[in-house]
């Protein structure tokens, strides 16, 4: 009987042993120290395709002192881009900001090269043989680029520092919760904060996401929700979205473009200057 | 012929006079059919130790139809996640799964887990039933519960089974009112999210499904034995 039991035993706990060495932790874990924070390589390490603004906000007026009760009138405003720059081969680039939007393409038939700068609010093309006059927007295109990379940067960093703290560390908050997953080739972090007054209670949720190129890793996604929650007689709950959205690529891809919506011209010339053999203007406007 | 009625009576066999509820002693463990239903009881805790123990859930990514949204190449690049079997059901572990904005982005989101009572309450459930198991395999009086055991076996199994179900609608996730919310904080999109069995709640299943096997044979051959419950044997 001792042989016996014995037997089972020596049978039975590596079994054991071997059943729970089978289970696998998932992706997620809580962000305990600046280790956890993964290296981040700079923007000039990558060919980055685009970066895009989006922003979005709303309000929800309430009847009652709860917030959580129907509303009685609400607001949503959301902008589809607020700004975003794309960068396509052979310098060609697509920017728009709000108030400048550009379109910088170039094509090349046998040994002549011709240079397109078109203005998509206006709907004009100015057609060139020069390439510097591409040079201005293409330039405020990658600064644009490199300025949304730096935010997102700043953003991660800012992230840090809530590393090995707890709400109590916060004026106001209730709430603080630092997590982080890795799946394969993606990592993402998610932070989580409520901040509660005697007049609000403000929830913020933080979420940035980033990819592996080449082995290095560079920030693709980053949103940023807060949700506030005015308490009181005139309670209403505030929305406000932040979202940027960068596209790194091992190869930068061509544009194409359709002229077909433009009226083009020539540079330095006006469109009487220049007509077809038929005589028909080569632009109207 | 009165006192031949009692004298019949007098001499009838104990056992028959004197019935116990639970009657346990050696002898009745060597009977075949009374250690196939130890050995489900013994079956049926090993399939709850699977359930704790090995992963229950999946999660993957998926391209189902050419109206899916979700960036083919970033769903295919996810590796399947499983999900621990105590994560899933004491809660307190971390996963991570992607989150699409209407607006476009797309994070990988990091989420805690939460005590899942629907699978604690499966367990519990499979527990009362290896007493139960127990009681009635030393009783003659709850024999005809024994289907109860059997089906109690396999109801296990099924809830077991179905762990992704419950961990999405414990944890609240992958629901389609998120979809739908007018909340704009609270808009994400989950057209290609999959959960979906793990291996270990299949193992689990698989031997609740085992141990209402074994029950049923004990049962069949203590039947096909007759019923000595009281101690003899046959």
């Amino acid at each position: 009987m001792k042989k016996s039991s014995l037997a089972i035993l020596a049978f039975a706990l590596p079994a054991l042993a071997l059943i729970a060495s089978c289970s696998k932790d998932s992706f997620g874990k809580a962000v305990t120290s600046i280790d956890d924070f993964l290296a981040v390589a700079s923007d000039t390490e990558f060919k980055i395709a685009y970066c895009e603004l989006k922003l979005a906000s709303g309000s929800t007026k309430n009847n009652g002192s709860s917030v959580a009760t129907s509303s009685a009138s609400s607001a949503e405003s959301e902008a589809a881009v607020a700004h975003g720059a794309y960068l396509y081969t052979n310098g060609d680039y697509q920017i728009s900001n709000g108030t400048e939007n550009y379109i910088g393409v170039s094509r090349t038939t046998g040994t002549v090269t011709q240079y397109f700068l078109v203005n998509t609010t206006s709907k004009k093309a100015l057609l060139s043989d020069t390439a510097s006059d591409l040079d201005q927007e293409r330039a405020a295109a990658k600064k644009l680029i490199d300025n949304d990379y730096a935010v997102l940067k700043a953003a991660y960093t800012s992230m840090q520092g809530y590393v090995g703290k707890s709400a109590s560390d916060f004026a106001n908050m209730t709430t603080l919760s630092l997590t982080r997953s890795i799946a394969g080739t993606t990592a993402g972090y998610t932070l989580y904060t409520v901040l509660t007054t005697d007049t609000d209670r403000t929830e913020t949720s933080e979420y940035i996401t980033l990819d592996q190129f080449n082995g290095k890793w560079a920030f693709s996604n980053y949103s940023k929700r807060v949700t506030q929650y005015i308490l009181g007689s005139d309670a209403q709950t505030k929305y406000s979205i932040t979202e940027y959205k960068v596209n790194v690529v091992d190869a930068l891809s061509p544009l194409a473009v359709s002229l077909s919506t433009y009226s083009i011209y020539l540079k330095g010339k006006t469109a009487s200057d220049v007509t077809l053999p038929n005589g028909i203007p080569l632009s109207t406007k | 012929m009165e006192q031949t009625l009692q004298a019949a009576v007098n001499d009838a066999p104990e056992s028959e006079t004197k019935e116990h509820f639970f009657a346990f002693n050696l002898a009745t463990l060597k009977r075949p059919g009374v250690i196939l239903r130890l050995l489900s009881i013994v079956t049926c805790y090993l399939g709850i130790l699977f359930a704790i123990v090995l992963p229950t859930v999946t999660i993957n990514y998926a391209t189902y139809s050419s109206s899916t949204t979700f960036d083919p190449l970033r769903a295919s690049k996810f590796p399947s996640e499983l999900i621990p079997g105590q994560s899933a059901l004491f809660g307190g572990g971390y996963f991570g799964y992607y989150l699409k904005s209407k607006y476009g982005v797309e994070i990988l989101y990091t989420a805690e887990s939460k005590f899942n009572w629907v699978v604690f309450f499966i367990l519990i459930f499979a527990t009362l039933i290896t007493i139960l198991a127990f009681l009635l395999t030393f009783s003659k009086k709850l024999e005809k519960l024994s289907k109860v055991v059997t089906l109690g076996y396999v109801l296990a199994g099924l809830g077991v089974l179905c762990s992704p179900i419950w961990f999405m609608a414990i944890n609240g996730f992958g629901n389609t009112y998120a979809t739908s919310t007018a909340d704009l904080t609270h808009y994400f999109v989950y057209d290609s999210l999959y959960v979906h069995t793990a291996y270990g709640a299949i193992v689990s299943c698989l031997t609740f499904v085992a141990a209402a096997i074994l029950f049923g044979i004990g049962t069949n051959r203590e039947m096909a034995g007759g019923d000595s419950r009281n101690g003899g044997e046959q």
